[in-house]
């Protein structure tokens, strides 16, 4: 949907325009789910947010600024509800991070060779090797670039999200990143070796 | 190699495109020398590569579920905002094309005054006699008589005052639970639809031209008035980019907005 198309249907469904609306569910539903899917790890709880999400849209479509995407509105209703959720699950790490180092560096080494998978094969087995991966990562880390990969919300619109500052996003992002990084290569995901030359193996603690 | 930690988060935010332009070249500058960032950078691409068919599908019952709640939400609003809207045009609608619009303007908008009241009495008095209508119909007593009180100060065509309890019992803008689709289902391509509906306006600022001339009332809540334009004006004022907002109060009025 254009961002024209998408501002029309919402202007039809205020007007009570089930079908504008619709086009609207249809069109963001894959990335809301898969948002939530992530943030929660469970199809259930995903698929009962993203419709709470989406209802809570249609009864609030009044106070949605057209300045803004109507997109990132529904990212932000998911996190913030799938943050409720763990919350009350009891699952919500709140982790220290600050114990991240600067100082640490680290040394690719490369093999000859092709570095990253090409073809649909080889992709799709990557992504279920990253999607591993996250789940490995520190909750904080795993979230934000969960935040960041499937809803592509800029770094502006994550600190707004999360109440963070922009700087603490892009380094909260790289860092989260580097974790990952590290996850998968120790797992022969990518044939490189990925030493860090000093500091402590891993910088964050749960 | 070591100092490639500096370029990392460079890397990442590369990645995201979110550095600036002197980043940037910064970074590509680096990479044409350094393989070993060069690689962190393909690996970074890789991860991030999420198009949309590596996303999991939505199961069926995602949209569904939330459109037979959708479908139902919107039933509501239509039956509801039918029976309301039924109700006021027959105690307070004048012709199709009136709306009553309560302004709010600046305090310091000069010469609000009466505008030619004959014009627009006649519509109201069209109204069954036991009916309450806005005062317009005296305008002379809409500026001499400020204490009229809040929004209460509707008159019967009689002169005495009525009961505005139905009319407006003035809560606050309505909940969000009813959207005001109910009070434009009516309208047939006209910003506001409300054909005979009353409104509020406000207007922050100089009061446009295209409303001068027009009836107000005016309340005792210092600023406010109620004034009563037809429809193509509000469509007007939404042309001069007026933003209009149309929200339903309490079922027995409707309001709509207009913000510059």
């Amino acid at each position: 949907m254009t961002r024209f198309e998408e501002l029309a249907a919402i202007e039809k469904a205020k007007k009570g325009d089930a079908d504008a609306f619709e086009e609207l569910v249809i069109s963001n539903q894959k990335r809301v789910y898969n948002l939530a899917l992530k943030l929660t790890g469970s199809e259930q709880d995903a698929l009962d947010i993203s419709q709470e999400v989406f209802i809570k849209a249609y009864t609030n479509l009044e106070s949605f600024r057209k300045e803004s995407r109507f997109s990132v509105w529904l990212y932000r209703m998911t996190y913030n509800a799938c943050v409720d959720l763990l919350r009350k699950n009891g699952r919500f790490q709140t982790v220290s991070l600050s114990a991240e180092s600067d100082d640490e560096s680290y040394e690719i080494e490369i093999p000859d060779g092709r570095l990253t998978p090409e073809g649909e094969l080889e992709r799709k087995e990557l992504q279920r090797e990253i999607d591993e991966g996250l789940s490995r990562l520190p909750e904080e880390h795993r979230r934000i670039l969960v935040m960041r990969e499937v809803s592509g919300m800029s770094y502006r619109e994550i600190a707004d999200t999360i109440g963070i500052s922009e700087g603490t996003v892009k380094s909260r992002i790289s860092r989260a990143r580097q974790g990952l990084v590290k996850i998968l290569v120790e797992r022969g995901t990518f044939p490189i070796s990925y030493r860090q030359k000093e500091g402590k193996e891993g910088d964050v603690h749960e | 190699m070591s100092d490639c930690m500096k370029y990392e988060e460079l890397i990442s935010g590369y990645v995201d495109g979110e550095l600036t332009e002197t980043e940037k070249a910064e970074l590509l500058e680096h990479i044409k020398t350094c393989p070993s960032c060069a690689a962190l950078l393909e690996i970074y691409e890789s991860m991030a590569d999420q198009t949309d068919d590596m996303l999991a599908e939505p199961p069926d019952e995602l949209a569904a579920g939330v459109m037979d709640e959708v479908r139902e939400l919107a039933e509501k609003n239509k039956r509801a905002g039918r029976k309301r809207f039924w109700t006021v045009g027959t105690r307070y609608l004048a012709a199709a094309a009136c709306i009553a619009l309560i302004l709010y303007v600046a305090p310091s908008v000069p010469g609000i005054g009466c505008g030619n009241s004959e014009s627009t009495a006649p519509m109201m008095s069209e109204e069954t006699a036991e009916s309450a209508a806005p005062v317009q119909a005296n305008g002379a007593d809409a500026d001499a008589a400020p204490s009229e009180g809040s929004m209460d100060g509707y008159k019967k065509a009689d002169g005495s005052a009525a009961d505005t309890a139905a009319l407006m019992p003035s809560s606050a803008p309505a909940s969000m639970e009813m959207p005001a689709e109910a009070a434009n289902e009516e309208a047939d391509g006209a910003v506001t639809g409300m054909d005979g509906m009353y409104a509020e306006i406000h207007v922050s600022g100089e009061l446009p031209d295209i409303l001068k001339g027009y009836s107000m009332l005016r309340s005792d809540e210092g600023g406010t008035y109620r004034i009563m334009i037809p429809a193509e004006v509000a469509d007007e004022l939404a042309q001069l980019g007026y933003e209009v907002e149309i929200i339903n109060e309490s079922g027995t009025e409707a309001v709509v907005i207009y913000r510059r």
